[in-house]
């Protein structure tokens, strides 16, 4: 019982501050609650951080470590693609081309740093194993990127116009991701082996598949919800059609208006 | 069938046959655990159902908001998220059915809580690197020209 205490109150309640506080900073419209929503959800993050410190026995604070883990090489994947993006042919707001240099700076480290925590010896660890966590969102981020981006190309190239540049350039970085799965299938890393990320990757794809159907049930549920709702309501009240003097009365005005016999 | 259904048929299978093509790769290198595959399927999709249920219930107050406040459809999605959290906590403490390597319902509903927030972490930077990819190769070209001096 202690032990659960614990657990609620240095990983999961500011797991949910995080998570509401986020929300609130984006949807509120006072500037007030915006800047106590953020500090809810900074502290809350923090602690989510500090989780394995603070209730290392608990299950969840791997959540915490591999968070801690992957947000060096998220913060620089992000960071390199704003300032890359920004930096190109925009309108406003462009960026100068040191910005550009280390954006792709940037971009490099992040995508090395991620590759070496499967290749390399960089893996979050835990207790002496392999965060599972990691073991989650490795190949889920591989098999959501392999597709985003083979449809990001084929939409360049559908949707747009002289866009087949991009579109390849897009194909390449699908084919990146794609042998990187395909390599970790087949090769061991120093601390996963191919079947390990094998049996991963099965399970990422269970994940999203599931994941996918759930939330497609809550969504049709949710609109059964609002037409059983809206169906239940009575009928808009209807005007009648004008009657004969109203119909004149509109003619008289309209004609007074146009024509331009009076100016 | 017309030509913009041609082009949303197209980009469909562009985002679905790499990760099929992944699968059928994973398949010949013959591993079986279709079990496990089959409880974490089903923990994603009672996990995932209640999760965006309860956020929908959220969003149904901003739906209420533009019809003056009707208690009946917050109510009905109400249910539909209690509905859900309780066909989760049934199935979980089904023994085998759906328990992974979790010792108790408890365990295993936190353990799919947290998984789903890592799994939406890996959505979201796998969006930030296609889409921002899009973007780096749109601004990355020179301006083209839209039309000819005369």
């Amino acid at each position: 019982m202690y032990a659960m205490m614990q657990a609620a109150i240095w990983f999961w309640f500011p797991a949910i501050a995080l998570v509401v506080g986020a929300g609130t900073a984006l949807s509120s419209r006072s500037e007030t609650i915006k800047k106590l929503s953020k500090t809810i959800a900074i502290i809350g993050f923090i602690l989510v951080l500090l989780s394995p410190v603070t209730v290392p026995e608990s299950p969840s604070s791997a959540a915490g470590h591999l968070l801690g883990s992957i947000i060096g090489p998220c913060a620089l994947l992000i960071t390199g693609i704003y300032l890359l993006a920004f930096s190109g042919n925009v309108e406003v707001g462009k960026l100068s081309s040191r910005d550009r240099k280390i954006g792709s700076v940037c971009t490099f480290f992040g995508l090395v740093w991620l590759e070496g925590m499967h290749w390399w010896t960089w893996t979050p660890m835990l207790n002496g194993e392999v965060n599972p966590y990691w073991l989650v969102f490795w190949p889920t981020f591989l098999l959501i990127s392999t597709g985003l981006s083979s449809g990001a190309a084929f939409s360049l190239r559908y949707l747009g116009h002289s866009r087949e540049k991009e579109s390849n350039f897009m194909l390449v970085l699908s084919s990146l991701t794609f042998t990187l799965t395909v390599l970790g299938m087949m090769l061991d890393g120093p601390n996963i082996t191919s079947e390990m990320f094998r049996a991963h990757f099965w399970l990422a794809a269970s994940d999203i598949f599931g994941l996918g159907v759930g939330v497609g049930l809550s969504i049709l549920v949710f609109a059964l919800v609002i037409w059983i709702y809206e169906s239940s309501l009575p009928p808009a009240k209807t005007l009648d059609a004008p009657s004969q003097q109203e119909l004149t009365q509109a003619a008289s005005i309209i004609s007074e208006h146009i024509g331009g016999e009076q100016e | 069938m017309s030509e913009l259904v041609k082009t949303w048929k197209v980009i469909v299978m562009a985002i679905s046959v790499p990760p099929l093509l992944l699968m059928i790769i994973a398949a010949l290198l013959g591993d079986d655990i279709s079990n496990l595959a089959f409880k974490r399927f089903g923990n994603a999709l009672i996990t995932g159902y209640t999760f965006s249920a309860g956020l929908l219930f959220i969003n149904m107050f901003f739906y209420a908001d533009s019809r003056q406040r009707p208690l009946a459809p917050l109510f009905g999605m109400l249910l539909a998220t209690i509905f859900g959290t309780i066909i989760t906590l049934w199935l979980l403490s089904q023994g085998e059915l759906l328990l992974e390597d979790n010792g108790s319902t408890r365990a295993q509903a936190l353990s799919n809580i947290v998984r789903i927030l890592v799994s939406l972490i890996a959505l979201i930077m796998a969006v930030v690197v296609s889409v921002g990819g899009v973007i780096v190769a749109i601004t990355s070209r020179p301006n083209r020209k839209l039309f000819e001096e005369e």
